[in-house]
């Protein structure tokens, strides 16, 4: 009960409205940003009301005479200059948590002011419940205040294109608006429709109401297979659906989640349409309970907005319980969810009384929310690790719910593959499909990898930690050394600066320097020996080389430092570093040659683009590239050790080899899809943009896996 | 025309535990009404869980709309395999004697749980702990079991689908142990058979599991994979596979302009699922639970046993829009259909 007083006297000044069940119930004060209007504000309101309600049942299933519930200052986001506002909220003591905005621009400048606002070290949390921006990911990543309840629009994006797919359609157009809050989807459409060997027919995008009508005229005349709409919010559908009606209503169309506002119900011409939102997990029975309750469904997010408050009671108990003073630490600690123990659904009151018992106990909790698993620290700290849409439709003036979707799948839900891996499989029968859309490869008889690390200064450490990192990995799938061939500089152990002399560890402590042979030393080698390596140009001095034909695929990954117009190599007697002419000439020689089937390279160096841009411009037949970094930027170290006084491991090759560890060689159907691995170190890699090269002329990269260029054969 | 009609079923006297009959009750709940802190809902969903937007999701519906009408506690426990079902049911057990709540029920929204007795042979009701269970006696226990025959609506359907001219039917069930699933395929058949429609039950009847308690969650590829080769033939698909028939509904979202499937909303009106259900069996499993919830909660006696069959206020069959030429027919089979369940049952 000490911690107990001790947690009301951080409570907000606010005057307390007691329920009568307990002997202290206080008040915590916060601020909800989100849009007002006359359709939309009911449903928020009701939200926040049932989870106080909630909240009160589950504090009087814990048996204490103290409880706290919400108060909640509400802020039109409609209207409110978000400006003004993040300004004014720079100045106040008073809240304890944000709960909003809805749109990502807003979040964006509400986050803008709230990053300035230090108050004695924390800050005041923001949690967006439908932020799907991707560069909010990007810019707002190390934050430790802010969360996002939603993935980002690259997944609705992929949603949206399944149901595509699942049409028979073969080619797809895209009415958007230029908004910066529809970025995302420009950024990625075309990249996945093609993935999902989609063609792309036509960009519809527009600036302004006058812009939008010619838009809407035209994806609706023109003879599309189907379009795809994303418009800026719901009053841009009257003209939508105007021109929709006007060309009788042919062309498939689905909507994405601006569209899913209750203000459309009202409009003419609405019956019948589709579209998807964002909704909340069909197996934690947030929408039925809300029917049942309200007796109408959930507006898009409203899950999320549920979910938020659960996450600042939660870590409000934890500020109670003296975890930290903080509630932006004690939301971290929330989120962190113990995936060893068993996820409690907890939005309910009975189980959410069970977590908070948990909480004040001192023991680890996994939360299952209204929206899904409330998992956020294993992507990168901000965003939701998974993410339930709902395809409704519009009958009698209603939304109805058709089904529910998510990108993996689940009990209850069809994975955005389910449909392409079926439509892949039919196509690639000979009697059903146009095989010449297809790029063939003869069957795989091995596999080689070369992997190399450029620097040589202890400072570097993670270069080579890296590549010793995917050596191990590499052996531990029967790759053998006869296999790989092994590049570093070596001289890491024995370094003077090593605190654990003869050994090297990875940046979770686990040894990678058991059992390692090296081939050569980096700075013996210069530039161009790495086409005789990869040609098989056996010397004196190139023992080690690999001997592949066109029946293997080759495994290259580079770890180092890069400029704008070089990757650095070792001070040589030519003063050389290995340039794009050089990349060129690999690329050349060993397609001419047939020295592989497929070749996959990975660069984490900074400015990788610029080397890799070589694989677009060759456009080799069987060559990926994936970049760290693209040309005009730098890649990201992560991870420092004060005790080695080094970063451990770069951004970029973290998630790769979190990927590379997902694989499980005992299983036959284990796999890491190459569209996968992009799309995760995407979203995952911090501070530079991942970028991907001549995919164009390699295939399809969900069929393709690592499992293919890692594992012996 | 439709009554309640209440079956006390027969196997009672065989099983021998009790010579209840329909007035009389082994548990007297007391009247007092409840207060989330006197009384305590604990209901538990299958392991395929909710989302089904079908027989679950209608169980929790009608658990919430209960929960606002008598203000109970209520706590929804999705186990996720078999052992965390055997915990959350040794909780309730093991609390039996405590003095938390006044009145505690128990409610397992399947017979797959049943097995899980077992390891209570001496569990007795009584005025304070309450188990029901919303399936099929099969066993002894000391519970109260209500149930919903579909025997009679999928008579009807099978009747009315071949009467519609559908002359090549298939029907897809999710495993054949579980005794409502046999009930509803027996009703389609007898039905089908009735207007003279062909039936054979080796070749037309496709089992998505063999296990009791299988198959309500099968995977969006056997769909893919069972219509290209086996199922695209068929005129009508008649669907018992719980969560599993979203598939199918979505299989034939995809696919109805080309091939023009017909198939049935199965427990809930699923007429939105696609444009091919030309009709839905509801299974009114949320009005039984509100029933059975309201006696608890007020004091009224409980039927120990409870079979609500097609003439009752609990099954319903919908027509679809764009359907309604159907109408006419399902009206004018509805008292045969009635009459053959009534039949069926008995001969059981």
């Amino acid at each position: 009960m000490l911690l107990f007083a001790l947690f009301l006297a951080a409570c907000s000044n606010q005057d307390s409205v007691t329920s009568g069940k307990f002997h202290n119930e206080k008040q915590v004060k916060l601020l909800v940003i989100l849009p007002m209007d006359s359709a939309s504000a009911p449903h928020w309101k009701r939200t926040v009301s049932w989870f106080n309600e909630n909240l009160e049942d589950a504090f009087s299933h814990l048996a204490l005479d103290s409880a706290f519930t919400f108060d909640v200052e509400w802020i039109d986001e409609n209207k409110a200059d978000m400006d003004s506002l993040g300004d004014a909220l720079t100045r106040r003591k008073d809240i304890a948590a944000i709960v909003g905005p809805i749109h990502s621009q807003n979040v964006d400048t509400i986050a803008q002011y709230m990053q300035g606002a230090n108050r004695n070290g924390n800050r005041i949390p923001l949690i967006a419940p439908m932020a799907t921006a991707a560069e909010i990911v990007r810019k707002y990543a190390n934050e430790k205040w802010f969360f996002s309840l939603t993935d980002s629009d690259i997944s609705q994006s992929e949603i949206l294109l399944s149901q595509v797919i699942a049409s028979y359609a073969k080619s797809v157009s895209l009415l958007i608006s230029s908004s910066e809050e529809q970025k995302t989807f420009l950024d990625w459409f075309t990249f996945q429709a093609t993935e999902f060997e989609l063609g792309v027919k036509n960009l519809y995008i527009y600036d302004d109401s006058v812009q939008l009508a010619e838009m809407a005229e035209r994806a609706f005349s023109d003879k599309n297979d189907f379009v795809v709409c994303i418009p800026q919010s719901h009053s841009d559908m009257p003209k939508i659906l105007e021109a929709y009606k006007k060309h009788g209503k042919k062309t498939p169309l689905l909507f994405g989640n601006t569209a899913h506002d209750k203000n459309i119900l009202g409009y003419s011409d609405v019956e019948g349409i589709e579209g998807i939102s964002i909704g909340a997990s069909p197996e934690s029975g947030f929408d039925i309970a809300y029917v049942a309750k309200f007796k109408e469904p959930p507006v898009a997010g409203e899950a999320q907005v549920y979910d938020a408050l659960l996450l600042i009671a939660f870590a409000q108990l934890y500020v109670w319980n003296d975890y930290s003073r903080f509630l932006d630490a004690s939301l971290s600690k929330a989120i962190a969810n113990d995936s060893s123990t068993n996820e409690i659904t907890a939005w309910e009151s009975i189980p959410m009384s069970r977590i908070m018992k948990k909480i004040l106990d001192g023991e680890n909790i996994n939360i299952g929310g209204a929206s899904g698993n409330l998992d956020i620290k294993s992507a990168n700290e901000v965003f939701a690790v998974q993410t339930f849409y709902t395809h409704w439709k519009i009958l009698n003036r209603a939304f109805v719910q058709v089904e529910y979707l998510s990108l993996s799948g689940t009990k209850r839900t069809v994975s955005t593959t389910a449909s392409s891996n079926w439509i892949n499989k039919i196509i690639t029968e000979p009697s059903k499909a146009d095989s010449s859309i297809l790029i063939e490869y003869p069957p795989i008889k091995g596999n080689f990898a070369l992997l190399i690390a450029t620097s040589e200064s202890w400072l570097n450490y993670r270069h080579q930690a890296d590549i010793l990192s995917i050596y191990k990995k590499l052996k531990s799938f029967g790759m053998d050394d006869d296999h790989i061939v092994l590049i570093i500089e070596d001289n890491l152990a024995e370094n003077s600066m090593n605190p654990k002399p003869g050994t090297i560890i990875d940046y979770e402590g686990n040894s990678i320097y058991e059992d390692v042979k090296v081939d050569y030393r980096v700075s013996k080698l210069l530039p161009d020996d790495l086409l005789c390596i990869l040609t098989g140009k056996k010397s004196e001095r190139l023992h080690s080389v690999i001997k592949s034909d066109s029946t293997q695929n080759i495994f290259v990954f580079w770890s180092g430092h890069g400029m704008p117009d070089w990757l650095t190599w070792p001070k040589n007697e030519n003063g050389e570093n290995f340039t794009q002419q050089h990349m060129e000439q690999i690329l050349k020689e060993m397609s001419s040659g047939k020295y592989f089937r497929k070749m996959l390279w990975m660069f984490e160096t900074c400015y990788a683009g610029n080397i890799c841009e070589s694989f677009a411009e060759q456009g080799q037949k069987g060559t990926l590239c994936i970049a760290a970094a693209n040309k005009n930027e730098t890649s990201k170290a992560v991870e420092f050790n004060s005790e080695y006084n080094v970063y451990m491991t770069n951004s970029f090759t973290k998630n790769f080899l979190h990927k590379l560890n997902q694989l499980d060689i005992n299983d036959a159907f284990s796999d890491i899809p190459l569209n996968d691995l992009y799309y995760y170190t995407v979203k995952n890699t911090l501070g530079s943009h991942v970028s991907l090269y001549n995919a164009d002329n390699y295939g399809s990269l969900h069929i393709s896996g690592l499992r293919e260029f890692v594992t012996a054969r | 025309m439709k009554k309640a009609l209440f079956i006390i079923l027969t196997t009672l006297s065989i099983i021998g535990i009790c010579s209840c009959s329909n007035s009389e009750s082994i548990v007297s709940s007391k009247a007092e009404g409840c207060t989330p802190e006197d009384c305590l809902v604990y209901t538990l969903y299958s392991q395929a869980g909710i989302g089904d937007f079908g027989y679950q999701d209608l169980i929790y519906y009608g658990m919430n709309l209960a929960k606002e009408s008598y203000h109970f506690s209520l706590e929804n426990v999705h186990p996720s395999s078999m052992k965390s079902a055997e915990s959350y049911i040794g909780t309730f057990f093991d609390e039996t004697d405590s003095d938390k709540y006044r009145q505690r029920l128990l409610v397992l929204t399947t017979e797959e749980f049943d097995s899980l007795f077992a390891k209570h042979p001496e569990w007795k009701q009584d005025l304070k702990n309450t188990i029901l269970v919303l399936g099929r006696r099969e066993n002894s226990i000391d519970a109260h079991f209500w149930d919903i025959s579909l025997y009679g609506a999928s008579y009807l359907a099978g009747r009315t689908v071949k009467d519609m001219g559908l002359d090549s039917t298939m029907i897809l069930a999710a495993n054949p142990k579980t005794q409502a699933i046999q009930d509803a395929i027996s009703g389609f058949i007898d039905g089908y058979r009735k207007s003279n429609g062909f039936f054979d039950v080796n070749r037309d009847i496709l089992y998505l599991e063999d296990n009791e308690g299988e198959g309500f969650n099968s995977q969006m590829s056997y769909f893919y994979a069972a219509f290209d080769t086996t199922l695209s033939e068929k005129k009508f698909i008649f669907p018992v596979m719980g969560g599993s028939n979203l598939n199918l509904f979505r299989y034939m979202r995809e696919v109805q302009d080309s091939l023009r499937i017909l198939s049935c909303g199965m427990d809930a009106n699923q007429e939105n699922m696609s444009e091919g259900i030309a009709f839905s069996i509801e299974k009114k499993s949320d009005s039984l639970v509100m029933e059975f919830i309201e006696k608890w909660a007020t004091g009224q006696p409980l039927e120990t046993d409870f079979f609500a069959t097609f003439d009752s206020k609990f099954v319903g069959l919908t027509v679809s829009k764009g359907y309604e030429e159907w109408a006419p027919h399902f009206k004018k089979f509805e008292d045969e259909a009635a009459e053959a369940e009534r039949k069926y049952l008995e001969d059981k």
